[in-house]
């Protein structure tokens, strides 16, 4: 395998750097991409490259955090290509308008949207570049493009036995039309899409040699901590000069926002002269916020605020007026931390023309504005190299950690690493937003619900990573900005797309205006909001004295893709077979991020102490690209959703009360039940598979726990109806 | 005095020399021989020492230590192990060396690690629960 | 100066004997397999061998590695043939990777001490965390290197 190591470009990609090499297959494509289609002229040259050594490069636009894509997607370019996947160089692209999400006009890694987004396109390019190359090859050979073969980088003309590489012909390539409408091929003709591939990033996670952000050593490079005020956007009130200069090995101190940075020959020494330092600080706008106070506001906001109608069907209202033996519950969801295991960090090099960023980052398009804020440089004197992510969870879709570091080397004036210590990944997190549901619903005498209404009190989750270019704010942006309302239904998903037909039905949501730094967090609003739908039905499955399985398919009857996945999960755990004393199942449904996971969590209760046994999922992203890479994605997306049962963070006094993981508390090995997935192939256009795992995890938790205790926890943690998960 | 509520969380902040003072038991009970009131005050003292919770959260009778002047349960699961030294591949001095570290905050522990205490105990300390220890 | 080896090798280092280890080895020796998570001993991504036992290196002092012979990672073979690695390949452990040097530390140091592990044995000795929820497949992929396969 030649996929190690991965080159970091030097700059972005060029239109004249390309035009400039001899020989290679590079074609003149406009790189600032318009269209909102998949057109192979406008993208070629951006993902790949040929060299006349045969040598293939594919270009990575994604980043990887552990999901897999620096595998799948430029494999779904060499399959398509016919290219010798084992030979394939992979490189991690700069920022660069041709890697912007068609939609969004912005590059980015999140929102599962990776697959559904750029596997079209890699197969598209893949094919036409395939094509040009068996149309030179077909001029070379003076032969019909039709009687030519391609198989592992080589064009083979069978007839008369003779061969020519890629590399030979790419320079003939390069002139031709690029074909409209490349001939794609069928998956199923694929020996590599749709089967188990080895990671290209595996064997570098088993030996150290890795690089992720915190990994990357730079000549010259200096080493600085940070230390800011424990409340969130406080200031810097007094620290000892003296005895920070007095550590030996401290290079520079500077302020930075909220507090101080060291810079050092070793983290250590940083870290030790800023303890010693007697840093003191003001408090900020957190002053006085606390997550009891944080309740006690929503509960009002619930009673008070105005409502934005998200989705209304029929008249909830004037049902629910009418009916009698009306289900309300409201539901309590806790704030989250990131805690991605590699903490924030981010290596930057400034000088007067140049500002270079060593970054494990999904937001590279942000990041690349960032250091064009604070530099004042012009777009292509910033350039950013990519490092594997040690986490990611939508943490590093921010540019605070690229800012921060930007601010420090330059006042440095030379290469520093800024790492973050946990304590600080902790304080100067995102968070996912606590929120508030009510729910509304009652029962017709088949047993179905004739109306439901949801009442959503939460901050919007996407303060910090709207993509700006669609609405042009100025400003700082490494600072939140309220979306329009239009766009932010992120707080209301899942709600308001549900498999199920319920006449009456109505999601409204509250904006919150917080002053908590909130964003979004692996399941985004489908998480939340499935806890809290799933656990509804659940109980409503109660009401009605039916079977969840058999509740739910009649719910969802009209949705096949949701029927197909309930009956998978019922036939993989065995639903209707009996039970060990002790076991309880719970099950919930999801349709999040363009596919669908039904999921059964069985447990056994010892008096407050829940084990988890085992989970089963029967998932459908329409066309599962890569069984083994999307068996791990769940397997992970389950172990996400337990933890989130009994992690949360708090706030007292503007502080954050969870600065380390023996306060914060996530999932550990001997807690991880046995995992048993399952994929359904509904067809279609591919989707993402990362963050779909989670989202019916703790519903259906929470319903096994109802089955085994005829407890309803409505509020998470679990900690907080007395339970733990051992 | 030994009968006395013996008050566990007055010695919180003091549980630096704990693990000294509890090495130097015998010799602080042999020099105190024949006088009935230092005796009873330096059994007071070994009591104390004996009930913080820097002793008694490695020697507990369960299988698990504890941690922190609430006595929780040590997080993550960690177990006794068959020599007192913790589960095989984790013992007790993957995390604690002997002395406390300033770096981490991770208290130091002796070589004897979580060795149950004596049968003794209980009977010499009537009024401490060692029930549930 | 502090002396001791580190995968076979003598190495001095110049720095705060208080230096956690962790800090010495990535900053000071450049090996950066060895990951920084929590700076508490609470995540165990800093797990490496000293004297042939797990220890976490961010709570273990540059003093008292003193003449000790330190393993990491990139000792662990000069191949990734070690059973662990090939396994850990084999059963495609690995998401993010960040946790995964001191996962397949704290593994080795279990079969150093047990070499056929039960599930109650993994339960014990891996209480190192993964965010990504890698879990089920250490599990797997720890008996996998104890079959040989």
């Amino acid at each position: 395998m030649m996929h190690t190591p991965l080159a970091t470009k030097p700059g972005s990609l060029d239109r004249r750097q390309f035009l400039g090499m001899a020989g290679a297959l590079v074609l003149s494509a406009n790189l600032t991409m318009k269209a909102q289609a998949v057109s192979p002229d406008k993208f070629l040259n951006a993902w790949l490259r040929i060299d006349p050594d045969d040598q293939v490069t594919i270009v990575l636009s994604q980043s990887e955090m552990g999901q897999g894509i620096q595998t799948t997607l430029p494999l779904a370019l060499a399959d398509e290509l016919g290219a010798d996947w084992s030979r394939v160089r992979l490189e991690w692209s700069d920022f660069d308008p041709a890697y912007r999400h068609p939609q969004y006009q912005w590059m980015f890694t999140g929102n599962s949207e990776s697959i559904s987004t750029f596997f079209p396109i890699m197969r598209t390019v893949g094919a036409a570049a395939r094509e040009m190359l068996v149309e030179a090859a077909a001029a070379r050979l003076s032969v019909a493009a039709a009687s030519l073969r391609v198989d592992k980088g080589r064009i083979h003309h069978d007839p008369t036995g003779r061969m020519l590489t890629f590399g030979s012909v790419a320079a003939d390539a390069a002139r031709l039309e690029v074909p409209k409408e490349p001939q794609i091929k069928p998956a199923s003709s694929s020996d590599l899409i749709g089967k188990p591939q080895p990671r290209v990033d595996i064997p570098s996670k088993v030996d150290g040699s890795a690089i992720f952000g915190i990994d990357v050593k730079v000549p010259g490079m200096a080493v600085a901590t940070i230390r800011r005020a424990p409340s969130q956007g406080g200031s810097l009130a007094a620290f000892d000069a003296t005895a920070i200069k007095a550590e030996r090995g401290v290079l520079a101190v500077v302020e930075i926002p909220s507090g101080l940075a060291v810079v050092a020959n070793d983290y250590w020494t940083a870290k030790q002269a800023l303890d010693r330092a007697k840093l003191s600080f003001t408090p900020g706008p957190l002053a006085g916020y606390s997550t009891d106070g944080q309740k006690a506001e929503y509960v009002a906001l619930l009673k008070s605020a105005p409502f934005d109608t998200m989705v209304k069907a029929g008249d909830a209202a004037a049902a629910l007026a009418a009916a009698n033996d009306v289900l309300e519950a409201t539901f309590e969801i806790p704030a989250q931390a990131h805690a991605t295991m590699e903490p924030m960090n981010c290596t930057a090099h400034v000088t007067q023309d140049r500002c270079e960023l060593w970054i494990p980052t999904q937001g590279v398009e942000i990041t690349h504005a960032v250091a064009r804020q604070v530099t004042g440089l012009a777009d292509d004197q910033i350039i950013i190299h990519r490092t594997l992510l040690g986490g990611g969870f939508g943490r590093r879709l921010l540019a605070d950690f690229a800012k921060i570091a930007i601010i420090v080397a330059k006042a440095a004036g030379r290469p520093v690493k800024v790492i973050w210590s946990r304590e600080e990944d902790f304080r100067y997190d995102a968070y996912r937003p606590p929120m508030l549901h009510a729910v509304k619903a009652f029962l017709g005498n088949d047993g179905l619900p004739v109306a439901m209404t949801h009442r959503v009190v939460s901050p919007s989750h996407m303060l910090y990573i709207f993509p700006r270019g669609a609405i042009k704010a100025e400003g700082d942006w490494a600072r939140p900005i309220m979306p329009p309302a239009a766009y932010d239904g992120m707080a209301v998903e899942g709600l308001t797309k549900t498999p199920y037909a319920i006449q009456n039905y109505a999601v409204e949501q509250h904006r919150v205006d917080t002053p908590l730094a909130v964003s979004v967090w692996r399941t985004t609003g489908h998480g939340p909001n499935n806890f809290v739908l799933e656990s509804i039905v659940d109980e409503l499955t109660h009401r009605a004295k039916d079977d969840p399985l058999s509740y739910r398919l009649k719910l969802a009857a009209s949705d096949h893709r949701a029927v197909a996945v309930l009956k998978a999960v019922g036939t993989l755990c065995g639903w209707s077979n009996a039970l060990p004393a002790g076991r309880f199942r719970g099950l919930a449904l999801a349709k999040a991020f363009g596919g669908y996971i039904a999921q059964v969590v069985e447990i056994s209760v010892k008096d407050k102490d829940i084990k988890c046994h085992h989970v089963w999922s029967a998932v459908d992203i329409s066309q599962t690209l890569d069984p083994g890479i999307a068996t791990s994605n769940i397997e992970g997306g389950v172990v996400w959703g337990l933890s989130g049962l009994r992690t949360e963070v708090t706030f007292a006094d503007g502080e954050i009360e969870q600065t380390n993981f023996d306060q914060f508390d996530p999932l550990h090995l001997s807690e991880t039940p046995v995992i048993t997935t399952q994929f359904v192939e509904s067809g279609g256009k591919p989707t993402g598979v990362g963050e779909i795992g989670p989202v019916p995890t703790q519903a259906a938790f929470c319903n096994a726990v109802f089955a085994a205790t005829g407890e309803r926890i409505r509020t998470l943690p679990i900690s907080r109806s007395g339970y733990q998960l051992v | 005095m030994i009968g006395r509520p013996l008050q566990v969380r007055a010695l919180a902040g003091a549980t630096l020399g704990v693990i000294a003072a509890l090495a130097f038991v015998p010799p602080l009970w042999s020099q105190t021989k024949g006088d009935s009131t230092s005796s009873a005050d330096a059994f007071d003292t070994i009591a104390r020492v004996m009930a913080s919770p820097r002793c008694q959260n490695c020697h507990t009778l369960t299988d698990f230590p504890r941690q922190g002047d609430d006595r929780h349960r040590h997080m993550f699961h960690v177990k006794r192990g068959p020599a007192d030294d913790g589960a095989a591949g984790l013992p007790c001095s993957t995390c604690h060396g002997r002395s406390n570290n300033a770096a981490s905050g991770v208290p130091g522990a002796n070589d004897e690690c979580s060795s149950r205490p004596s049968p003794w105990v209980g009977t010499a300390f009537p009024n401490m629960s060692f029930a549930n220890t | 100066m502090t002396r001791f080896s580190v995968n076979g090798s003598a190495v001095t280092v110049d720095a705060d004997p208080d230096m956690p280890l962790l800090w010495a080895l990535r900053d000071h020796l450049g090996l950066t397999g060895t990951k920084f998570g929590c700076g508490i001993a609470a995540c165990g991504a800093c797990t490496v061998h000293v004297d042939g036992q797990s220890v976490r290196s961010c709570s273990f002092s540059l003093a008292d590695a003193e003449d000790k012979q330190v393993t990491t990672i990139e000792g662990l073979s000069d191949d990734r043939s070690h059973p662990l690695q090939q396994a850990w390949i084999a059963e495609q452990v690995p998401q993010c990777g960040y946790c995964q040097s001191g996962m397949i530390m704290a593994a080795a140091a279990l079969l150093k001490d047990k070499p056929h592990p039960t599930d109650d044995d993994i339960d014990a000795a891996i209480t190192n965390l993964c965010r990504c929820g890698t879990y089920a497949r250490i599990r797997a992929a720890v008996h996998r290197a104890v079959r040989g396969a």
